[in-house]
């Protein structure tokens, strides 16, 4: 769209006069509206005003009525200019400068009126920098834009962190910082970030905003997940998901898809309905291999998704469900034992083992199956003991498979 | 307080011949007094052994936050090191290398020549210094692997946060003295750090901008067998594990020196009698040539004293690695000697790799080469570890194991492969990281390895390599103790190295489990057992011991373990009983496993 030269410098005038407003007035939402780049509506005006502009000083004298954001200003309607014509690394280098000046005079601000508009930026730098990278990838060039956001990000966070009215922003500059060392791969580096949120007994973490909580339980709870630490990643993910707004369903899928390993870890199945409301259909397979011990089904369905699960990251954490597997298949054989004879159906033989083995399509000489059994019973799955001698696991007359949830994991 | 020795602290005697603490938190043997021989640390937060002292035989570190043995503060890297880029054992001064081949049993006097003659007090200051004259003065061009490294003061900078030591036992530095040296500086009269900084960043803008030889750079780039990527993605290759050197980047730098040493450092290693065993001519230690000398690898390099000469060009760093390589099938040393040589020279060749960014097919055959190389000296050194206290060495060579593997893993993704299918042994490598990280490692210590496999292209995925080492942590995962056994039978020399670093863990797993589940009336062979892990029976007996198990003879006269025995501790000592059957399935030469099958003479 065409703008008149006149139109265009009085658009951008216009454009300049409502952020001086804002500021003046102490309007955080209107300035986050206003500063928003790859959300807004203001790109376009801007882009235009400042293609056109033949009058420097007339702008120079415009912005200062922005004061004390005018340097702020002119290096976010640069950034916004670059954005419209899609030259992101540029923007992304405008759009530094200007979240440093920002954050200079909002570190000076007493209260938090700017929080919002704060967080607007923070958004901006990280989806910025991501199309940057993208854009220096493309031709040929390594891309560190995104590295940089993270660590500007953590000046940010730095300067929200302490105590004061400052702080309830700060779970944001977090969630927006994981979002990043996620993407880069750098999840070391969200320790320090957690530590400060974590050990803070100044701040209830229940006073910070509710979305924000939800992201950032979702992220650390993901790690977890990577750290093979189910019961805390239980923990949280749970909480992630009972908080998340039911509207939100993708979301709640997001959760889901950390949740349902983590849970089939303790032994809780989703249900059916559950999968095919969420789309998480790759995990249908996995949990039918559970629900019947076939171990075979288990391994082929983490082959078939393979690159689904690896993307995620939860493929290891899949894999250390075989031992649930076989758990399901000792159980099987001990209950079609107890239809025939119940008087001796505890004793199962490696053998029987073997073959229901091999009838899947899995070859295990004796040993490895005593080895099997020998980590079921060790691992508290399964409660008996084994012979070495007669090649027999005895399991307990009483609850031989107690319940996975309240297994006890010794190590 | 660590106190490990029959004796407590306070009644070590002085001249102490046995183990005692006597520093701040260290946990090992210590130390403090003189003519010590034997393990002492004497300073903060060390974690291992070190004396600071006079005349020790032993091993020694003396500064502060001391991890290991040979400090990582000043490029030290053995025992005994006090000063700059040592190297070796029981040296007391500047870039020693193993002048005995293990301790050096010499007076206090002796030892501690080079730190009394060379003394560099003068340069051990707070903050940036400017370079000291003496050097300058005697007409010798400061060197590349200088010890004087505060040439630069960047580093010394970097260093100010403490941790440089002071020399115990000398005496304290008096204001007059430091501003009398900082004033001796032909470079800048007494001017403020800020200035003696911008002073060199010019030096190092300089050295940027030097134009590269065409001539010599076109020779080997146009590799036939793989272009050079160009120097920003080589740059990021190298970037992640750090090049150990400093400096400007902008531009790397074009060896030009065609020796396996350029020849001034061999001049001045001849000089200072600082000449390992190998280089050597005729055992003399103060002459060398240029078919023996190879340069060594030195921590700090200035930047403004670097010259082109001092750098090896690409085949001759492939020449050098050869020739490396080809030491260590040597008989006639005890092989922690050729693996000290060889841990230092390799590290320097791959140092000039970095610093010249070469990132082409030959280097990743090199980096492949120094790869395998760090794996199987892993397993040589354990062999040795038990009761000699090898820790360091192989501490220190697992570090550098991990670098160049992340390296080379690097040159992977940044370099194209010919023909698009992939490289060669891609998967063998990749294979390797996932044996390398197959335990639990603390949390957020390094990428978890979830997050890693995300990365890994799918070519690799399903390559056989791989694969194999997958099986391998679907096995260590799930605990199946006879699964890992049994895949570390049917793996690779290599493989099976990175392996034995489990097998103690999944041994005693396997007895912990047998003990729990196997039936009291029925006692467990211990002949099976052997079989399962792996171990001869005798070993295996003296491994149910160490956990407090207690065997026994029994009906059919075979000696078996006893089943649920209550009190399982863990083993006190480490085993490291070698596996015959992993031993045996090395190629006849160490060069040969190395090297492999390749079609040579990639030049």
């Amino acid at each position: 769209m065409a703008y008149g030269g006149y139109d265009a410098t009085r658009r951008l005038g216009d454009y300049i006069s409502s952020v001086a407003d804002a500021i003046s007035a102490q309007n955080g939402a209107q300035l986050s509206a206003l500063l928003s780049v790859s959300r807004g509506s203001y790109c376009n005006v801007v882009a235009s005003g400042l293609d056109q502009n033949k009058d420097v000083n007339r702008l120079a004298r415009q912005l200062e009525r922005a004061a004390p954001l005018a340097e702020m200003l002119g290096q976010h309607m640069r950034c916004m200019q670059c954005y419209a014509n899609r030259r992101y690394s540029d923007s992304y280098a405008a759009l530094e400068k200007s979240a440093n000046a920002f954050l200079q005079e909002f570190r000076n601000w007493e209260s938090a009126w700017a929080m919002e508009a704060l967080h607007s930026v923070a958004y901006e730098l990280r989806t910025i920098a991501e199309m940057a990278d993208r854009e220096m990838a493309a031709s040929g060039k390594i891309p560190d834009k995104l590295k940089g956001a993270g660590s500007f990000l953590m000046k940010v966070f730095g300067a929200l962190a302490g105590k004061g009215p400052k702080r309830v922003g700060a779970l944001f500059v977090t969630c927006q910082l994981f979002k990043i060392y996620f993407k880069l791969g750098t999840v070391h580096l969200c320790r320090s970030v957690i530590r400060s949120i974590e050990t803070a007994r100044v701040f209830d973490f229940e006073e910070f905003p509710v979305r924000d909580r939800v992201t950032y339980m979702y992220y650390t709870g993901r790690l977890e997940v990577f750290n093979d630490q189910f019961k805390q990643a239980d923990e949280k993910l749970m909480y992630s998901l009972v908080h998340c707004d039911p509207l939100k369903r993708n979301n709640i899928r997001m959760v889901l898809k950390y949740l349902i390993p983590v849970k089939l870890s303790l032994g809780i199945m989703p249900s059916k309905s559950l999968l095919e409301e969420y789309n998480l259909l790759e995990y249908k397979e996995v949990i039918q291999s559970l629900l019947t011990g076939d171990i075979r089904l288990l391994r082929q369905a983490l082959q078939t998704n393979e690159d689904q699960f690896l993307r995620s990251g939860v493929y290891l954490v899949l894999e250390k469900l075989e031992l649930q597997c076989y758990r399901r298949l000792l159980r099987k054989i001990y209950n079609i034992q107890k239809q025939k004879d119940p008087g001796r159906a505890h004793q199962v033989k490696l053998d029987s083992v073997m073959k229901a083995l091999k009838w899947l399509n899995i070859e295990m000489d004796a040993d490895e199956v005593e080895c099997v059994m020998a980590i079921l019973i060790y691992r508290n799955y399964v409660k008996g003991y084994f012979s070495h001698k007669s090649k027999v696991v005895v399991l307990s007359k009483q609850d031989p498979f107690p319940s996975l949830t309240t297994r006890v994991n010794p190590t | 307080m660590a106190d490990r020795g029959p004796l407590s602290n306070r009644d070590m005697p002085r001249q102490n011949n046995a183990y005692g603490n006597n520093g701040y938190g260290n946990p090992g043997y210590g130390n403090n007094g003189y003519g010590n021989s034997g393990y002492g640390n004497n300073g903060y937060g060390n974690a291992a052994y070190g004396n600071t002292n006079y005349g020790n035989t032993g091993y020694g570190n003396t500064s502060y936050s001391n991890t290991g043995y040979g400090n990582s503060a000043h490029g030290n890297n053995g025992h005994g090191n006090h000063g700059y880029n040592n190297s070796g054992r029981g040296n007391s001064g500047y870039d020693n290398f193993d002048r005995r081949g293990s301790v050096d049993v010499r007076k206090p006097q002796q030892q501690n020549a080079y730190r009394m003659r060379n003394n560099r007090n003068n340069t051990w200051q707070r903050g940036p210094v400017a370079p000291s004259n003496t050097w300058r003065d005697q007409g010798r061009p400061a060197e590349m692997g200088s010890r004087n490294s505060y040439h630069n003061p960047d580093l010394v900078q970097a260093d100010a946060a403490g941790r440089r030591p002071y020399s115990a036992g000398t005496r304290p530095k008096t204001p007059e003295l430091v501003q009398s040296q900082l004033r001796s500086n032909s470079r800048d009269r007494g001017a403020a750090p800020a200035h003696a900084l911008a002073a060199y960043s010019d030096v190092a803008a300089e050295t940027a901008t030097r134009p590269k030889t065409p001539e010599l750079g076109s020779e080997w780039r146009s590799n036939s067998k793989g272009r050079n990527v160009t120097p920003v993605r080589a740059l990021a290759a190298y970037s992640d594990v750090g090049v150990e050197t400093e400096g400007n980047f902008a531009a790397s730098i074009v060896g030009t020196c065609q020796d396996m040493c350029p020849v001034r450092e061999r001049e001045q290693r001849q000089r200072l009698r600082d000449l390992a065993i190998f280089e050597r001519i005729n055992g003399n230690v103060a002459r060398t040539s240029a078919t023996l000398a190879v340069k060594k690898f030195c921590r700090t390099i200035s930047v403004a004293e670097l010259q082109p000469s001092d750098v090896r060009p690409q085949p001759v760093l492939w020449g050098t690695l050869q020739y490396l390589m080809h030491m260590l099938d040597r008989r006639d040393y005890p092989f922690e000697s050729v693996h000290s040589f060889l841990f230092d020279r390799t590290r320097a060749v791959r140092q000039e790799l970095g610093m010249q960014c070469i990132a082409n097919s030959q280097a990743i055959t090199m980096f492949e080469e120094i790869v395998r190389f760090h794996i199987m000296s892993e397993r040589e050194l354990r062999e040795k570890k038990s009761g000699t206290g090898n820790e360091a060495d192989s501490q220190l060579n697992f570090q550098q194991l991990s670098k160049s593997l992340l390296t080379l893993l690097n040159l992977y993704g940044a370099v194209d492969a010919e023909g698009g299918s992939g490289w060669l042994h891609e998967a063998e490598f990749y294979g390797y990281y996932v044996l390398l990280n197959l335990g639990d490692r603390e949390q957020f210590k390094a990428e978890p390895l979830s997050l890693w496999f995300r990365r890994v292209r799918s070519s690799v995925l399903q390559a056989p390599d791989f694969m194999y080492a997958r099986k391998v942590l679907r096995c260590y995962r799930n605990d199946n103790y006879k699964g890992f056994f049994d895949l570390a039978q049917k793996a690779t020399y290599l493989q099976g190295c990175l392996m034995e670093l489990y097998f103690g863990q999944m041994r005693s797993l396997s007895l912990k489990a047998i003990n729990c589940g196997s039936y009291k009336m029925h006692p467990y062979p211990v002949a099976d057992i052997a079989s399962l892990i792996l171990m001869k029976q005798g070993d295996t007996e003296e491994l149910c011991k160490a956990h407090g198990l207690v065997t026994g003879i029994d009906k059919e006269q075979h000696l078996s373990l006893m089943a649920k025995q209550a009190p399982f501790t863990p083993s006190t000592q480490i085993f490291r009983h070698q596996c015959t059957l992993i031993s045996r399935k090395r190629a006849p030469t160490f060069f040969q496993e190395i090297v492999g099958e390749r079609d040579d003479i990639e030049r």
